[in-house]
């Protein structure tokens, strides 16, 4: 199997010079461009192939992709359609969240993660699908057969509450810690759920704001510039190494909840270190839970549309899943795919100057031990997709 | 992007199980799959250490046939990068 790289995986080598991280080494196998292969494809059979090559955010890839096609052929799908697709791509967020919050971030202190309760989160999440679409072909263009099952989805989306409340934020919260400061102090001295212990150990180990730096959340972009930079020339250089205008951006949690009290509160004392990341995948969670319950309530039952894929046009899908902002570009031609592009949020994360090794980049932790864990946290709270080997030279 | 190749379980040991995908072995934990796993089946890995999914035969058969064409294409499409060297 020639060029055969697998999901590829990071490594990443931190050099330390006096107590200060000198200079970050990263080296990449992860695939990128691996959209070229939709081209030629029937816009359906490129859809089709999406959930097989990005079997692990299928349902924001599928949503992107059918946006993308979709625009193309100049055809918006009803409210109903777009909120169950939604619905589809936050419980797949919500999942990869939860994976970040209880199982990646325990183990990098060595707390037993939460499997039970993912487990459990993952088959409520997979009874979503036909509790919509009954139909399994639901990534029709244009849109399947909408039929919401309103008795279970209800109870679906209760138990998915029910289970993620007790392990993320406890069984009883006094106050709202995902709103005030003080409230959010007071969970986390009390609070016995593995994310406020791995808060907590970030926070004591004075970790709090390791990994702080200067870069902004992304922007919304204009979407026509947006669509002339993926479909230029060095499209494929700008989904492999993206800037916008120069400026590098950060997208995920912390990108999305920004603006919120709590993590503006955090931002001012921390800014966008260790502390303030986990507290905003950990807001996340509750972010997402509270769009599930209203994108529910918008779904009404719908026939399926039938569109004719033979137009010519290029289109854009955007897509806020687990790791950020999810771009695809698709230009369509005679029927078939010329042209497929995709910005995956790694990318922006992952940058030379992107939040993680300017993060890195002259951090310096309070005990020199802990390095490898402060590190390893900040990677993980960013969440590259694949997985990563770190080295440290010299070694603690 | 997370592209997850699937597996086929050689040999299931306890809560992990022994896989292999192109000629390439690993032992991945079973603990957050909430069905039985035998020989022969096909799973989806996260983080190439956690077992995710169980997926029929021929959906494996389809993605190999996705991977084998990207993977081993050397055609005029535009090529997939499979390495990049960063220094900061």
């Amino acid at each position: 199997m020639p060029g055969w790289a697998g999901e590829g995986r990071l490594q990443i080598r931190l050099e330390i010079q006096r107590g200060i991280i000198e200079k970050v080494t990263l080296h990449s196998t992860r695939p990128v461009g691996l959209a070229a292969a939709l081209a030629g494809c029937e816009p359906a059979a490129a859809i089709n192939r999406l959930p097989r090559l990005f079997s692990l955010c299928g349902m924001a890839q599928t949503v992107a992709g059918l946006t993308a096609v979709e625009t193309a052929l100049g055809f918006t799908p009803a409210p109903p359609q777009t909120a169950a697709r939604h619905v589809l791509v936050a419980a797949e967020a919500l999942e990869q969240t939860a994976w970040q919050l209880l199982l990646e971030g325990p183990r990098c202190i060595g707390i037993t993660p939460a499997f039970e309760t993912l487990k459990r989160l993952r088959l409520l999440i997979v009874a979503l699908r036909p509790q919509l679409f009954p139909d399994p072909f639901w990534n029709r263009i244009g849109g399947a057969p909408l039929r919401p099952d309103q008795a279970g989805l209800a109870a679906t989306l209760a138990a998915i509450a029910e289970c993620l409340q007790p392990a993320i934020w406890g069984e009883s919260v006094p106050g709202q810690p995902w709103q005030e400061r003080q409230d959010f102090d007071h969970w986390l001295d009390q609070a016995a759920t593995p994310v406020a212990a791995l808060l907590r150990r970030v926070r004591d180990c004075g970790l709090a704001d390791f990994g702080r730096c200067a870069i902004p959340p992304l922007p919304i972009f204009d979407p026509e510039r947006l669509a002339q930079r993926l479909a230029g020339d060095d499209g494929q250089a700008f989904c492999a190494r993206p800037d916008w205008e120069g400026a590098v951006y950060e997208t995920g949690a912390l990108a999305r909840r920004w603006e919120e009290p709590l993590i503006a509160a955090l931002r001012a004392d921390y800014g966008n270190g260790l502390l303030t990341r986990w507290a905003a995948r950990a807001l996340e969670s509750r972010a997402l839970l509270a769009e599930l319950h209203d994108d529910w309530h918008q779904i009404v039952e719908q026939p399926a549309t039938t569109l004719e894929t033979t137009a010519t046009g290029a289109g854009l899908g955007l897509v806020e899943c687990a790791r950020g902002r999810l771009t695809h570009w698709v230009d369509i031609g005679a029927g078939q795919v010329r042209q497929y592009r995709i910005l995956a949020p790694t990318e922006w994360n992952f940058h030379p100057d992107g939040p993680l090794i300017q993060g890195l980049i002259g951090a310096w932790p309070v005990q020199q031990a802990t390095i490898l864990h402060a590190a390893t946290l900040l990677i993980t709270t960013l969440d590259p997709c694949v997985g990563f080997d770190l080295a440290i030279d010299p070694s603690p | 992007m997370c592209i997850a190749i699937p597996v086929r379980v050689i040999e299931v040991r306890g809560p992990n199980a022994l896989v292999e995908r192109y000629g390439e072995q690993l032992e991945v934990s079973l603990m957050l799959l909430g069905e039985d796993v035998a020989p022969g089946d096909y799973l989806i890995l996260q983080a190439r250490a956690w077992a995710v999914e169980k997926i029929s035969a021929d959906a494996a058969q389809e993605a190999y046939g996705l991977f084998d064409e990207l993977f081993g294409a050397n055609d005029e499409r535009e090529p997939v990068n499979s390495a990049a060297w960063l220094e900061h």
